[in-house]
């Protein structure tokens, strides 16, 4: 039996992955699931062979999508039809007059000349997001924006649509997937549909870039076929180094600046002051015991928690016997402990007596405090399962001084507006070099020549002391910050246990002094 | 399916195989399940905080975490306040709470208070409603109706389906299946956004290799999810195997199945014809008393990017075979693919048998090499006997 291979026609098939038919031996260029198609070509044009293979499954040469610019050009003048992009060319005009500052400017302009590809790295609170909207403006094409959260994809939103008031912007993830020629989706929802959408946008800008390189998340940039890209963060460096593959991905970094270049610029002063609390008697026997008990199990298993294959041991042995499961219950039992003490929340109701009517926002690393917070002062709370709509009343009722206080768990760490907050107070958090700055950059926002106050409530003699400790050191020798006397004898021989701490997407590391 | 933490495997040498569970940890199943209805009506953090009990110090925890996970994914929660919106609640709190100004725990609990007093509820209450719509403050108020052998089953093919999370590719070989059970393999490969090549013909089965568009550049675990989501379709098909290739730190390891493993699918198999016109012409061949028998072991065209899987093959004893395909009544645009595919497939040892209701007419298959005949209401079997017998020039291969 034979097959007539030259007249393959490809129609759309039941499950509607297939797009329609070509005409006969026309040389076209097509976009699927994230790849590009050459159909129609019995051999390769020259110089395309370093990108595109020959696929035997479809009969065709097949590319990845992210070269698109790269081999357009050369292949222009081959094509019957190019029917990869679907993206427009768009006339954005911003209705929003803001004079950028020198250094967005600067960041701007290094952008374009790196041909409208790389990362631009600010810190959090110097107008990152209006860069963004700069090369929006400039490069003209439609634009899908990734962010990480859904408090960023509020903020975006709100920008745009002061911005483009005549343009629909789409949405893609907490509950809605309304892709338009100007979308902002988080990192997760555009993951799932970028094989889908890969084709229609011309510009992506990558908010909080540093999140991109996972292998879940970097199919977004592999995928599209997308010839401008610009990555936006405080922090690129990543705990796993995969950072290396943001310059393959989006491009190299074109433009840095470090908060104290801008500290006397933008960023408002501040100081840090740390709080200590004591563990009530029986918190302290509990957490002695519970300690104790881990460390047994740690002993009698020879293992060390002083390195990531250490602590990976102790999961893997945890789950093997009851004394090692006990062991890893004991291990959260302490870290709750030294995390939610009663002793905390009075320092904080002390807090917010000294500074009666200041704007404060309160930073807990889990929802349970932050709930627990909200209910016993009845302060509103903001966590990722805040519903969006009550959010932004929040966000725009503490704006406005309807609320003088707001609490937080992780969301606000990134980017996210918190205008004139003056008092900021860390409840409980681990080391980690992107968190600190960011925390300190929602208060640190430009304000009337004001000095920001950030309190760091740690309970005493817990290994929360060294983590502190070790989240202080670089950003600011000259603070005075207050000398931390860390006792190290209770948490035992694990001086850099950071890595007990950092199994979270993306991995936190400890700070290393610049 | 379960995540990944939930995940049990066993390795020897490069082959991994999915852990299923053992006989005496089948119990669990029935304790999760009697749980779930024991806390119909309670809370989902009470609930969490039972099966956390319930686990205690076992070392059995995560199968019971994977029951858990299976069953609560089934079942319902509803909001425990009834008519007091949490939300709308904490606006009016936090509201007052700001007016009143300062906060602190004094404040705090005299502005419940005062709120409570007008609710006519408890300021205790009033404090446990604030925040009644989070997941852990949700009722329970629906428990999925299985058994705890169905439970048992789900949790089986959940462990099975996630090994393929970190697949590559695999390789499916497939022999002896009717034609509507391949066609529904390739439709599903094709729904979960994978690609496919097919090999092999009919007496020796069929090899199906399994990826996605981009695997031609680099080995890539991006489709594993997708086959993990397919593996349920495959159990479906009557005979298989399945060779799957996992990349786990590193390490390219071989992940083996087929129909003879204790997996069991979720639905019934389907219907043995796809149609009532088939079934009524395969019953009325047999009585026809002819030496062609009719087969429903089929040749698969793999046509580049979809396949053509024709309805039945017809076998005479002498080595002669042809294929037949039946065109009942379909959607236009249904029609105008199926040509396409007919066009492409271009076997001449293929009968297209069409309905007059088509609307449909020799000129449209004009560029289709085999004999095309047309019929009104039921294929009769001895129209098609008529075209394989007085003409011997189709007996072909």
């Amino acid at each position: 039996m034979t097959k007539d291979k030259s007249s393959i026609n490809r129609t759309k098939d039941t499950a509607g992955f297939y797009h329609t038919g070509r005409e006969e031996g026309e040389r076209q260029l097509r976009f699927d699931r994230g790849t590009l198609l050459l159909e129609g070509v019995a051999e390769l044009p020259t110089g395309l062979d370093g990108w595109f293979c020959y696929d035997p499954r479809v009969d065709a040469y097949r590319a990845p999508a992210s070269c698109y610019s790269a081999i357009i050009g050369p292949l222009k003048s081959e094509l019957g039809r190019n029917k990869a992009p679907r993206y427009q060319l768009r006339d954005l005009s911003c209705a929003l007059e803001m004079i950028p500052y020198p250094h967005q400017q600067e960041a701007l302009a290094a952008w374009q000349a790196a041909r409208g590809r790389g990362v631009v790295v600010l810190p959090t609170g110097a107008g990152k997001t209006l860069v963004g909207l700069l090369a929006l403006c400039w490069a003209r094409r439609d634009g899908l924006i990734l962010v990480p959260t859904l408090d960023l994809m509020q903020q975006w939103y709100a920008l745009l649509r002061a911005a483009f008031p005549d343009q629909e912007i789409g949405l893609l993830g907490g509950g809605y997937h309304e892709p338009q020629p100007l979308t902002i989706a988080t990192y997760d929802s555009a993951a799932r549909h970028i094989e889908r959408l890969g084709d229609r946008f011309g510009l992506l800008i990558f908010d909080e870039v540093h999140h991109l390189p996972s292998e879940f998340y970097r199919a977004i940039a592999e995928f599209s076929l997308a010839p401008y890209r610009l990555g936006l963060t405080a922090t690129p460096e990543r705990g796993d180094g995969r950072d290396a593959d943001l310059a393959s991905l989006v491009g190299p970094i074109v433009y840095r600046k470090r908060p104290e270049q801008l500290a006397g610029d933008v960023l408002a002063d501040f100081q840090v002051r740390p709080v200590h609390v004591d563990l009530s008697p029986a918190e302290r026997a509990a957490y002695s015991q519970a300690l104790e008990e881990r460390n047994s199990f740690l002993q009698a298993n020879r293992l060390s928690l002083s390195t990531l294959e250490g602590w990976n041991r102790f999961v893997m042995l945890s789950a093997r016997s009851v004394e090692g499961r006990r062991a890893m219950r004991a291990h959260r039992d302490a870290r709750r402990i030294a995390h939610a003490t009663p002793g905390k929340l009075r320092a904080l109701g002390m807090i917010f007596a000294n500074h009666p009517g200041h704007k404060t926002v309160i930073f807990t690393e889990d929802n349970a405090t932050a709930y627990e917070v909200s209910q016993r002062f009845l302060v509103p709370c903001l966590t990722h399962q805040t519903p969006i709509k009550e959010r932004q009343a929040f966000l725009d009722g503490f704006k406005t001084g309807l609320y003088t206080a707001i609490v937080t768990s992780n969301v606000l760490n990134e980017g996210v507006d918190v205008p004139d907050a003056s008092v900021g107070v860390i409840l409980s958090g681990s080391a980690s070099a992107r968190e600190f700055i960011q925390r300190l950059g929602r208060i640190l926002r430009r304000g009337n020549g004001k000095r920001a106050i950030l309190y760091e409530v740690i309970a005493r003699e817990t290994r929360e002391e060294r983590v502190a400790d070790r989240r202080r050191t670089p950003p600011d020798a000259s603070q005075k910050a207050g000398q931390i006397a860390a006792t190290l004898a209770l948490f035992e021989r694990s001086p850099t246990d950071s890595v007990t701490e950092s199994h979270s997407e993306g991995g936190s590391r400890p700070l290393k002094p610049r | 399916m379960l995540p990944s933490e939930l995940l049990f495997s066993a390795k020897r040498g490069a082959q991994v195989y999915p852990r299923f569970l053992r006989r005496e940890q089948h119990v669990w199943a029935e304790q999760v399940l009697r749980l779930l209805s024991e806390y119909r009506q309670r809370t989902r953090g009470d609930l969490d905080a039972a099966l956390r009990a319930l686990e205690g110090d076992s070392p059995d925890y995560r199968i019971v975490r994977g029951f858990a996970h299976l069953a609560l994914n089934a079942a319902e929660f509803a909001l425990a306040t009834g008519d007091l919106e949490p939300e709308a609640l904490r606006r009016e709190v936090f509201g007052r709470a700001a007016e009143r100004g300062g906060y602190g725990e004094t404040q705090a609990r005299e502005v419940l208070e005062d709120l409570a007093l007008r609710y006519r509820l408890e300021a205790e209450t009033l404090h446990e409603a604030l925040y009644a719509d989070l997941p852990e403050n949700h009722v329970l108020v629906a428990v999925p109706e299985f058994t705890p052998e169905q439970l048992i089953d789900r949790y089986n093919l959940a462990q099975a389906q996630g090994l393929l999370y970190s697949a590559l590719y695999m390789r499916l070989t497939a022999h002896r299946n009717v034609p509507g059970e391949y066609r529904r393999l390739f439709q599903h490969l094709k729904f979960h956004g994978l690609m496919y090549a097919v090999e092999g013909h009919l007496d020796d089965g069929y090899q199906i290799y399994v990826d996605g568009p981009a695997s031609l550049f680099k080995q890539t675990r991006k489709y594993g999810l997708q086959m993990a989501m397919f593996l349920p379709a495959l159990l479906r098909v009557s005979r298989w195997e399945m060779e799957a290739v996992l990349q786990r730190d590193g390490e390219e390891l071989s992940y083996r199945l087929d129909s003879q493993s204790p997996l069991k699918p979720l639905k019934a198999p389907p219907a043995a014809y796809d149609s009532l016109l088939e079934e009524t012409f395969a019953r009325r061949w047999e009585k026809l008393g002819t030496p062609w028998t009719l087969e429903r072991e089929v040749e698969i065209v793999d046509l580049k990017g979809t396949v053509f899987v024709p309805d039945f093959a017809l076998c005479h004893p002498d080595g002669r075979l042809v294929h037949i395909e039946i065109m009942g009544f379909w959607h236009p645009d249904y029609l105008r693919r199926k040509l396409e595919k007919l066009r492409r497939a271009a076997m001449p040892d293929l009968i297209v048998a069409v309905s007059d209701r088509l609307n449909a007419g020799a000129d449209d298959f004009h560029d289709v090499p085999g004999p095309v005949i047309f019929f009104k209401g039921k294929l009769e079997p001895r129209q098609v006997l008529a075209v394989l017998e007085p003409t011997e020039g189709i007996a072909a291969t």
